[in-house]
């Protein structure tokens, strides 16, 4: 079966359409300074930079499974109050601006903040400005993407192999981690890795709640915004790795998530 | 390995609402027997199941295995399912499609307790009893509906069930796949010792796999017995209709049907080798005089027993072929049946159901 063809006016709109997304990376393609690049990437400021973004992405994806992935089962098959206001909170940070998470993070976690005050005269913790920092505002930003899509996969299940694996007598501990888990395992996949990509890009949030410290707390997207003013061959160097990092996640989840369309949430 | 719950009879008494739906049931099923729960869609029977199954709470009732309770409502006992011990056999077999065959027979043994070695050694050695172990390597989402529901029957009997549940297993399959999953059933339910339950409705798998038969109606138990006293004293139009089929076990060669002897023409040509076959009391003619006409087979035989049924009579007649007619009862005076009359049967070959044995 052959699809009907797009009228060329409409195509030429879609072609449009790709060009936009394209350009800006033919852009930054053709200003990146080959025969500097080893050099400048394996410079203090992008290594320290790389290092920082690689940690926090990681462990913020780490945080989000830990976390997330119990969020994602109580909102898809626990009924309690407040769910639906719970599920409405945790799409927030895909919509605001990063800018007042970080903000909003401050108020609650800040040295002057509602818990943050508590935080540090308990145990000395300061969080603005430190990696943890950086981990909490990443994590703050990027676990939506693992809970919204676990969520999905777990409200798509009925029930019915897992009750078949209770009758086989595996308890709640090994129906979830031998049954349910699998059952939703690609979505995990997919989740996880959005939201380390989504990690890994966090700018706002972080520059808000964690400042743009050298070695501290600026990471990859924060050094190439510095670096923009001071070193634009620093700049163009960082952005071609982040586009390289971001690729490397999506272009295989592209097939895998949401090449299948229709059978997503 | 069966956390403390020994095998017996099955006793339970359920009373369950759902919407405008009410189970309310009391049945029996006897150790190292097979008791089939029969009735139409939506009488109850996968409900009745899921109770005992432990999946599905009774809003009242108690629900005893040997001197075990599983469910009391009066005190709050309430078993849970993954330590009853019952193994249970799905209409759609829900396989776990992420596991291999073996993995999925292992599956029980594992979550009991054995070592990885233990489960997947039991797993084999059921795997091997059931004739399906060159599928051991197979993913469990790889398979046809046949081959699945006997994994499903291996996963559940590896488990050694103190009571086996079968929910429809060969509801999903085709002709070929019921019949090899019904030799398999014939085989190996005998050896399971605690109760076996097999949700059908179809009369054909209860009579030949139940030792008794609950018939199951909009909730209710309307009969229950024997098969052979079902066939001969059905109570209900259902059961009449359904489950008063006449079934007889042969063999096939050249188109005709040895049934103890007995030779049948058939309009279907099976196979040579072993056949079942059904006919309709309905199906069956009664004449006093050699009848004319048509029907190929016509014999003499001598009136049982004469039994009313509403504005029917059934006529069990007896050797060389014991059958089930059913009569308007106006024929039926008119004939003047009575036990130990003669009389000629005539059954038309088209009139046989013929299939694999």
């Amino acid at each position: 079966m052959t699809t009907p063809r797009l009228p060329a006016p409409l195509a030429a709109l879609g072609v449009l359409g790709g060009l936009l997304l394209l350009l800006p990376f033919v852009g930054l393609a053709v200003q990146v300074p080959l025969r500097e690049l080893p050099a400048l990437l394996s410079g203090e400021v992008a290594l320290e930079a790389l290092r920082l973004s690689l940690a926090s992405s990681t462990l913020a994806t780490l945080v989000s499974l830990l976390l997330g992935l119990p969020l994602a089962y109580l909102l898809a098959r626990h009924d309690f109050p407040g769910r639906r206001l719970l599920r409405g909170v945790v799409l927030l940070p895909l919509v605001l601006p990063p800018v007042v998470g970080g903000a909003a993070l401050l108020f609650a976690l800040g040295r002057r903040g509602l818990v943050g005050a508590q935080l540090e005269a308990a145990t000395g913790i300061v969080l603005p400005f430190s990696f943890a920092g950086v981990v909490l505002a990443v994590t703050f930003i990027s676990m939506p993407f693992l809970v919204v899509t676990v969520e999905g996969a777990l409200r798509g299940l009925d029930g019915r192999h897992e009750a078949a694996a209770a009758t086989l007598g595996a308890g709640r501990w090994t129906v979830l981690w031998r049954v349910t888990l699998p059952l939703v395992r690609p979505s995990l996949v997919a989740g996880l890795a959005l939201t380390w990509a989504r990690a890994i890009g966090e700018f706002g949030a972080t520059l808000t709640f964690a400042g743009s410290l050298a070695g501290r707390t600026r990471t990859l997207p924060l050094a190439i915004f510095v670096a923009l003013e001071q070193d634009r061959d620093v700049a163009i160097a960082l952005s071609l790795l982040m586009v390289v990092l971001s690729l490397a996640v999506v272009v295989p989840l592209r097939d895998r998530w949401w090449g299948r369309a229709g059978s997503g949430p | 390995m069966n956390a403390g719950v020994a095998s017996g009879d099955l006793r339970a008494q359920v009373v369950l609402r759902r919407g405008g739906f009410t189970l309310d049931v009391d049945v029996h099923a006897p150790a190292g027997r097979t008791t089939a729960l029969l009735g139409p869609n939506g009488a109850g029977k996968s409900t009745l199941l899921a109770v005992l199954a432990g999946l599905e709470p009774p809003d009242r009732g108690r629900v005893t295995l040997g001197g075990t309770v599983l469910d009391d409502t009066a005190d709050g006992t309430h078993v849970p399912v993954e330590q009853r011990a019952a193994g249970v056999v799905f209409q759609d077999g829900l396989l776990f499609a992420h596991l291999d065959v073996r993995g999925n027979v292992a599956f029980g043994p594992r979550s009991r307790g054995a070592s990885r070695r233990a489960a997947r050694a039991e797993a084999d050695r059921w795997l091997e009893r059931l004739d399906l172990l060159e599928l051991a390597t197979r993913p469990a989402g790889a398979l046809s509906g046949g081959q699945a529901q006997r994994v499903a029957l291996a996963r559940a009997l590896a488990t050694d069930p103190t009571l086996l549940l079968l929910d429809e297993p060969m509801s999903a399959l085709d002709v070929s796949g019921r019949t090899q999953l019904r030799r398999l059933l014939a085989d190996h339910l005998p050896a399971v010792a605690g109760p076996r339950l097999l949700v059908t409705h179809d009369p054909t798998e209860a009579f030949l796999l139940a030792d008794l038969v609950h018939v199951l109606e909009d909730g209710r138990v309307s009969q229950s017995g024997t098969p052979d006293e079902l066939r001969a004293r059905p109570r209900s139009p259902w059961v009449a209709d359904l489950v008063g089929t006449n079934l007889l076990q042969g063999s096939a060669s050249d188109g005709v049907v040895a049934i103890d002897g007995h030779r049948l023409a058939t309009a279907e040509r099976p196979g040579d080798g072993p056949v079942l076959v059904t006919l309709h009391p309905r199906a069956v003619a009664l004449h006093r005089s050699p009848p004319g006409g048509s029907p190929r087979n016509t014999w003499q035989t001598r009136v049982e027993r004469v039994e009313p049924l509403g504005p029917r009579v059934r006529v069990q007649v007896g050797a060389p072929l014991p059958l089930t007619a059913e009569v308007t009862a106006t024929s039926a005076e008119r004939l003047g049946l009575a036990v130990g009359e003669q009389v000629w049967v005539a059954v038309k070959a088209t009139e046989l159901g013929v299939t694999g044995g």
